[in-house]
C-alpha cells in the first residue's frame, strides 16, 4: 500500500496526503474538479506543510480494489495537471505573442496588407480628375445604344426562325 | 475530519479551512443553494464555519459532503486558471 493514501473500504473513504511543494493547491483542486462526479471531496490540512484530500466514493458499494484505483487516479489527476501547469509556464511568452498578434489586427496603425490596399485605392481616386458640373458631359451615341429599348423599335423587323 | 452533524437537533456543521478554501467560493456555494435550505457562515479563527438546519430527515452527512464539492465547482469559476 502506498504511504500517501489511506483506504476505508467499509466507508467507501479514501484519504489522500499531498505535499503541497510537489503539487500546487490550484492543481489538486483542478484534478478533484474532475471526479466530482465519481466522488465528494473535503480538503483540509496545512496550505504550507501538507494537504490531506479525503475523498468519499459515491458509490456506496464500491469495493477496495476501485476506492484504490479511484485514489491513484486521483493521484494521476495530480500529474496531468502539474504538466499542464508547468508546459503553460513554458509556453507563455508564445501565447501571449499570439494573442497580441491577434489584437493587433485591428489596430489601423499597425501592418495589415488588406487595410494599405485601401489606402492606396482612396488615394489613388482622389487624384483622379472629375469633370465640373457645367461641363458639358454629352457622349455622341451614333447608334443610339444609350436609348432605351421600346416594343414600338421591334415595328417592322422579323422575327428570328 | 472536519463535518459535525448533530442528528438531535438535525443541524451539521463543516469547517472550511481559510488557507485552502477561499471565501468567496464558500458564499457563492451558499447563495447557490436551493429548495429551502439555507446556511449560516461564521469565522472561527482559521475555519470558515458553515451550519445547516435542514427541514425535516437528511442524511446531514451526505448533505455536508454535497456542500463540499459545490464549493470545489463553484472555485474553478472563481479565479481558477486551470
Amino acid at each position: 500500500m502506498m504511504k500517501n493514501i489511506e483506504l476505508f473500504p467499509r466507508e467507501g473513504k479514501a484519504i489522500i496526503s499531498v505535499n503541497p511543494k510537489v503539487y500546487s493547491l490550484e492543481v489538486v483542486y483542478s484534478a478533484a474538479y474532475v471526479f466530482l462526479d465519481k466522488a465528494y471531496f473535503f480538503l483540509d490540512g496545512d496550505p504550507e506543510k501538507g494537504l490531506m484530500v479525503a475523498m468519499q466514493a459515491k458509490d456506496e458499494k464500491i469495493s477496495k480494489k476501485a476506492l484504490e484505483t479511484l485514489a491513484k487516479d486521483f493521484g494521476n489527476e495530480l500529474v496531468n495537471y502539474s504538466v499542464y501547469i508547468a508546459q503553460a509556464a513554458r509556453n507563455q511568452a508564445v501565447r501571449e505573442a499570439i494573442i497580441k498578434r491577434a489584437l493587433a489586427t485591428n489596430i489601423e496603425d499597425e501592418y495589415c496588407p488588406e487595410c494599405s490596399m485601401e489606402k492606396e485605392i482612396a488615394g489613388a481616386a482622389k487624384k483622379i480628375k472629375m469633370p465640373e458640373e457645367d461641363e458639358n458631359l454629352y457622349i455622341k451615341d451614333p447608334e443610339g445604344i444609350s436609348a432605351p429599348w421600346v416594343p414600338e423599335k421591334a415595328k417592322g423587323l422579323k422575327k428570328p426562325k | 475530519m472536519q463535518f459535525k452533524a448533530d442528528r438531535k437537533a438535525n443541524s451539521v456543521e463543516i469547517r472550511f479551512r481559510e488557507g485552502i478554501y477561499q471565501e468567496k467560493a464558500v458564499d457563492n456555494a451558499i447563495g447557490m443553494l436551493e429548495g429551502g435550505l439555507k446556511a449560516d457562515k461564521s469565522k472561527d479563527k482559521e475555519y470558515f464555519v458553515v451550519r445547516f438546519k435542514p427541514r425535516g430527515k437528511t442524511d446531514l452527512e451526505g448533505l455536508a459532503w454535497e456542500f463540499c464539492n459545490l464549493v470545489i465547482a463553484c472555485r474553478k469559476g472563481a479565479g481558477s486558471i486551470l
